[in-house]
């Protein structure tokens, strides 16, 4: 190799370096979020769950078998079983999508241990935009979770369900398009300058 | 050959690269991993665009390696997925 070529070799390296740093701090970022994520839906579905059922099995109780405080405690205990599986069955769903950055890690570990190459730079990318995937499926949980928000206020202020849902739906669907809007526009960022790249060369 | 795969170029540019000095038809192959057809489609690419410099050695033996071109090319895929990596996010 020339000079200059070395000199080339050598901003590739360090490049290569960069890349596999990024790289790492991203997916660290993804875990915790992860992870924080996963804790506040946790505790988001379990007390919604529980208030629901203990409305809904109280309430019946109440209704069947007259006032009496011992059907009161049972609902309330009955509650907290069935929040304690609805907020296990939510860990359970998030902890699958998280196995999904997996991949990022295992060939974020190669790269550290060996000399990374820009094919592994490439698969690296690949399994990056995996990961934004998962992203995106969190983005559209968002959107339910916010179409759920818009109508209980709604409704609550309304004091009309009908409304509250015609509100829900909207705003659900609002979030969910342009969830959908930025993920199109960021695989057509990444296949047009794909393209670039290949014609450049 | 129309649209070469990113993966493969990735591959050729490394190798070559990587061992920064001419290497043997057969040693390359074996390093890039294609069969022979293919590999001699892409070496032929790559040296139509100047990337792969072929040489003839006292033996008659081709040696091919990587050309300013290459390098260059190396570089600027590397730069590329750089960039590109920095652009996505969460």
């Amino acid at each position: 190799m020339t000079t200059t070529g070395e000199e080339s070799g050598q901003r590739s390296d360090q490049k290569l370096a960069d890349i596999v740093r990024d790289a790492d701090e991203y997916y660290n970022n993804l875990r915790r979020k992860h992870v924080s994520d996963t804790r506040l839906d946790v505790g988001v579905v379990s007390l919604v769950v529980w208030f629901a059922s203990f409305a809904g099995v109280g309430l019946s109780a109440l209704a069947l078998y007259g006032r009496d405080i011992r059907y009161v405690f049972v609902s309330f205990l009955v509650a907290i079983v069935i929040a304690t599986a609805a907020g296990l069955a939510t860990y359970t769903i998030r902890r699958r999508r998280g196995f999904k950055f997996a991949e990022l890690g295992v060939l974020l570990n190669k790269m550290k241990q060996g000399g990374a190459t820009s094919e592994d730079g490439l698969h690296l990318m690949d399994a990056v935009r995996q990961a934004s995937l998962v992203a995106k499926k969190r983005m559209m949980d968002s959107a339910f979770k916010y179409g759920v928000v818009a109508f209980a206020i709604v409704a609550l202020i309304g004091l009309n369900a009908a409304i509250g849902a015609l509100a829900g739906v909207i705003v659900y669907l609002y979030f969910r398009f342009e969830a959908l809007r930025g993920y199109d526009k960021e695989e057509k960022r990444y296949e047009d300058s794909k393209k670039e790249l290949l014609q450049s060369l | 050959m129309e649209r070469p795969d990113l993966y493969v170029l990735a591959r050729f540019l490394d190798t070559l690269y990587q061992n920064g000095k001419r290497m043997k038809k057969t040693n390359l192959q074996n390093r890039v991993g294609l069969n022979y057809p293919r590999f001699i489609e892409y070496l032929e690419w790559m040296v139509s665009h100047s990337f792969v410099q072929p040489e003839t050695d006292e033996g008659g033996a081709e040696l091919y390696s990587l050309s300013p071109q290459g390098i260059d090319a190396h570089r600027r895929l590397v730069a590329w997925i750089r960039e590109t990596m920095k652009g996505m996010r969460i």
